[in-house]
């Protein structure tokens, strides 16, 4: 049995992300930072013997250690890690005329380009003995500036940036050491990062996390791809990134 | 009506140069010193007073948008309107790189790259409503995603750096309406053709990145 850890599991497309992978028989850490939300737990609670909720917040450096420590009690290789947690700041819509909080931006920026490094950092020595190695990063058509047509989210999309240029260094340094990457724009999904499910996005989770899974677990068609690091998105669509 | 210049980062061999180039071809300029830790501000021992007895040179905390503020304060005391902005800051706080992060530095450096940039252009936007209308961004190739060179930059830099291509994209795809363009400068031999670059009147329908042999870079 391969084994992965996700995080931000505790709803939307890191749950649904979850549930993929235990159907398809992986045993899964899924991390979690919303302690009272039911949803992972009771998928939990339904697969005992494949899912393990490991608490975390990706922002702490401690916390990030004190989960992989967890993890490393529990098992002595992870094969596949996919990053998903990440924050929005609800002063998005502010243009550059506008009063910017930038004590929100450091927060979102915190969590959505530095937590991916951080949880990279601390489970790389877990990932040596894998064959697979795959370090998967969910990111946003909003860290693509060639295609950026929003007039504010700055706190966002600068995180989301930062984000690709750290998933490209760290390519750089790690697709020579054998392992293989993947980045990913979801699609417009119906999560609940403005605090309630926003029913006005286009896909459910699960719609997302079906063609995700496997995109993110299987081999490319052609090996030689795994070379050269592409941002796709839930249909295959390569986007400049 | 002279033509005003106000340049972030003039403490570095570009944008002292910058500063000389403008004035040389008569332009008012103002240059803004980083200070981190500092804030206070005054006119730099190395910034000749030019007889025009104005304020020429302010020392900014670039982590303090209250110190950009006061900053443009003392220029609009001094001129009635700014042409040209120019945010010329690259601080080299961290220097992690992979099993040797540091993210406090990290973090360090996102407050004095990206978000230094964004305070500058906010706190002296309501100047430029008169004259030129045009911002400026000073950056590297190591801030550049699509063609990653190797660099002895901290990867939290070149991260926060690479934030800077996107915070011009967001304002110019806001202010353009109004008459604003926005462009990005990768420095090199000849500050003069920056110069050149930096006030021609093409009209980009989107910020572009070029260098001093007129390359222009991806994002």
């Amino acid at each position: 049995m391969q084994t992965a850890l996700v995080t931000g599991a505790d709803r939307g497309l890191g749950l649904a992300m979850s549930a993929e992978l235990v159907g398809r028989g992986w045993r899964v850490f899924a991390s979690s930072y919303l302690v009272d939300w039911p949803e992972l737990r009771e998928l939990a609670s339904r697969h005992p013997d494949s899912i393990t909720l490991v608490p975390l917040d990706i922002g702490s450096d401690s916390s990030v250690r004190q989960a992989v420590d967890f993890v490393r009690e529990r098992v002595d290789q992870v094969d596949l890690v996919i990053n998903n947690a990440a924050v929005i700041s609800f002063e998005k819509d502010v243009p550059i005329r506008g009063k910017q909080d930038y004590e929100d931006m450091m927060r979102v920026y915190n969590v959505n380009a530095l937590g991916a490094l951080r949880v990279v950092d601390a489970v790389l020595p877990l990932m040596a003995r894998s064959a697979l190695k795959r370090l998967c990063f969910v990111s946003s058509e909003a860290g693509c500036v060639e295609r950026a047509s929003r007039e504010s989210w700055f706190g966002y999309m600068m995180s989301k940036r930062a984000l690709n240029m750290g998933v490209g260094l760290l390519f750089d340094s790690l697709r020579p050491q054998g392992f293989s990457f993947r980045l990913y724009h979801p699609g417009w999904v119906r999560t609940y990062m403005s605090g309630k499910k926003n029913m006005d996005a286009e896909l459910e989770p699960e719609e997302v996390a079906a063609v995700a899974i496997p995109y993110f677990t299987e081999p490319l068609a052609d090996v030689d791809d795994e070379d050269r690091l592409v941002m796709r998105d839930w249909q295959g669509s390569e986007w400049p990134w | 009506m002279s033509q005003v210049a106000v340049i972030l980062g003039v403490d570095d061999e570009f944008g002292s140069s910058l500063f000389r180039q403008f004035e040389s071809l008569g332009w008012k300029v103002f240059g803004l010193t980083p200070e981190p830790a500092g804030g206070v501000l005054g006119r730099t021992a190395s910034d000749p007073d030019n007889g025009d007895g104005g304020l020429r040179s302010v020392a900014v905390d670039l982590s303090s948008i209250g110190s950009m503020e006061a900053a443009a304060s003392q220029v609009s005391a001094a001129v009635d309107h700014v042409d040209i902005l120019i945010c010329n800051v690259h601080s080299d706080v961290d220097s992690s790189r992979l099993e040797l992060f540091d993210f406090d530095a990290m973090r360090r450096a996102h407050d004095l790259n990206g978000l230094a940039s964004l305070r500058f252009v906010e706190a002296f936007l309501p100047l430029t409503t008169r004259g030129m209308k045009r911002i400026c961004f000073v950056t590297g190739p190591e801030a550049v995603v699509g063609d990653r060179q190797a660099s002895e930059v901290g990867i939290g830099v070149r991260m926060s750096r690479a934030t800077v291509h996107t915070a011009a994209t967001i304002i110019s795809n806001d202010l353009r309406r109004d008459g604003y363009s926005v462009r990005l400068y990768i420095p090199g031999a000849g500050v003069e053709k920056a110069v050149d670059y930096l006030i021609d009147d093409v009209d980009d329908q989107r910020p572009r990145i070029f260098d001093p042999s007129g390359k222009e870079w991806g994002f």
